[in-house]
């Protein structure tokens, strides 16, 4: 099933987080809003060749996603569903394999 | 006792016995958590000539000796401890579990802390492990799936070669001195010598992290007695000089290309009256080589910040005697006792007991870093040990 990406934003002080948190760091604030990430850029992506426990794996692309322009904009880890490079945006959603990140096209 | 930025300086304590189960990559079917912790502690107090009955506190640290816990231990091993711990801050228990024991010995809480640390893994026990590490992983990461921490080290590596313009060469030259190091330790899983070629031709685990830059999992424990020094035998005991911590310093909203460490480095230093230049030996946490640059910037050895230039001067020719048994990535990672090996090593060192491979140092250092809670590690600790007097 998929669904849209979820972060939290501190209704306080709108400091943005993933995963949740309970507190906010930065102003102490326990009231959070749910807010969709539907889109992010790639900063470093690796091809994950060996998987713990199993012996034959197909290869998965990992990402590391910024939610924003900003370095302390949120970064999530994602599956690319393709290879994609740093600095490309790239369309996210949630699924049962977690979070997918889909290369958005020009 | 006096106190420098938030570290108070140590008196009175020192480790007093050092022991290490034999570490093995196919450890024998009946293995256990609980034996190979017993056989540390055995080792450890034979190291001392101390007794079983001698100990009145426990600290251990374990995956996989779950459901049982400290106490659990203690029954098994005999003891009666009046001082209990049990850690579960992986990478980083060792020094943790090293500073709580030593406050309980200098506030006397504690005469004699058996501190322990070990771990046996199925390959299908250490793939639950690493997908259940904490809540976020579980949620997060285990369903892409992620593979464990190899990839999330990749990522951050590539942010480490970009920061700094190194390259693969530069994390092999480190990995290649340690296993120059591991061939002076019979202890050490890998011990073939190694070269700069046969790194870059391993196989590729998550790029630009190679099978070398990946620590082995082996099945092992290793053991410390912490005591005041007269409990040591003449010329035995290493003195504990300083012993910080700091989690969670950047509440995981930076980039991983910096740890508690340079947060408590200069206190560290302070209160041990010695700074990086003084350092003989050094057991720098090494779960993927990447993090051994981080934290050895963090506590000031990289001179001006030239990482790459640092290797090859201080690392790769082996003038830093860093990792000297290996490292985990040479003599192997059996679970949380990552960070007690490197403490095991640096007293053995100190001591004058690193048959193969014994350097001269007056002061050593031991660091512990981990707990990845999404990207990055959480944890990062250190302490400064002194040769007996």
């Amino acid at each position: 099933m998929k669904s849209e990406l979820a972060i939290f934003t501190c209704a306080s002080c709108a400091t943005r987080f993933f995963p949740a948190r309970e507190v906010c760091p930065n102003c102490g604030g326990m009231t959070w809003r749910e807010e969709a990430a539907p889109a992010g850029v790639v900063e470093q992506v690796t091809t994950v060749r060996h998987i713990a426990g199993k012996r034959r794996a197909d290869p998965i692309w990992l990402a590391s996603v910024r939610l924003g322009r900003s370095a302390r904009d949120p970064l999530v880890i994602a599956r690319l569903n393709e290879l994609t490079v740093a600095g490309h945006e790239v369309l996210l959603h949630v699924d049962e394999g977690g979070i997918v990140a889909v290369p958005a096209r020009a | 006792m006096n106190q420098v930025g938030g570290v108070r300086s140590i008196s009175g304590v020192a480790i007093v016995g050092a022991g290490e189960s034999p570490y093995h990559r196919h450890p024998a079917p009946d293995t256990t958590t609980r034996g190979l912790l017993a056989d540390a502690a055995r080792r450890a107090l034979d190291n001392a000539g101390l007794r079983l009955q001698d100990v009145d506190g426990l600290a251990v640290s374990s995956f996989s000796l779950a459901p049982d816990h400290a106490i659990d231990l203690a029954w098994r091993l005999g003891l009666k401890p009046r001082w209990l711990m049990e850690d579960t801050n992986g990478g980083a228990s060792a020094v943790n579990m090293l500073q709580h024991a030593a406050r309980a010995v200098q506030a006397g809480d504690a005469e004699l802390v058996l501190v322990l640390s070990g771990d046996v893994f199925s390959p299908a026990g250490f793939a639950s492990m690493v997908d259940n590490y904490n809540s976020a992983t579980r949620d997060h990461l285990a369903p892409l799936p992620h593979g464990g921490p190899n990839g999330l080290f990749a990522l951050l590596t590539q942010r480490h070669m970009a920061a700094h313009g190194l390259s693969r060469e530069d994390y092999g030259r480190l990995v290649v001195a340690q296993r120059a190091w591991a061939s002076g330790n019979p202890g050490a899983v890998y011990r073939d010598p190694l070269t700069l070629a046969d790194y870059l031709a391993a196989p590729m685990v998550a790029d630009p992290l190679c099978r070398l830059d990946c620590v082995p999992v082996v099945a092992g424990a290793d053991a410390v007695l912490v005591a005041q020094p007269d409990r040591a035998g003449k010329g035995k005991a290493v003195k504990v000089t300083s012993v910080a911590g700091c989690y969670n310093p950047d509440q995981q909203r930076g980039d991983g290309l910096r740890t508690g460490l340079a947060e408590i480095a200069p206190s560290l230093w302070e209160a041990a009256e010695v700074g990086p230049a003084d350092i003989g030996v050094a057991s720098v946490y090494d779960d993927f080589p990447v993090m051994v640059l981080v934290q050895l910037a963090d506590l000031g050895f990289v001179a001006g910040g030239d990482v790459g230039r640092f290797i090859r001067e201080n690392v790769a020719c082996r003038r830093l005697p860093l990792n000297t048994s290996g490292g985990q990535l040479s003599a192997g990672q059996a679970g949380a006792a990552g960070g007690l090996h490197g403490l095991v090593e640096v007293v053995r060192q100190l001591r004058g007991e690193a048959e193969g491979r014994q350097v001269q140092a007056r002061f050593g250092l031991v660091t512990g870093y981990g707990m990845v809670l999404y990207q990055y590690g959480a944890c990062a600790n250190a302490v400064v040990l002194e040769r007996p007097a």
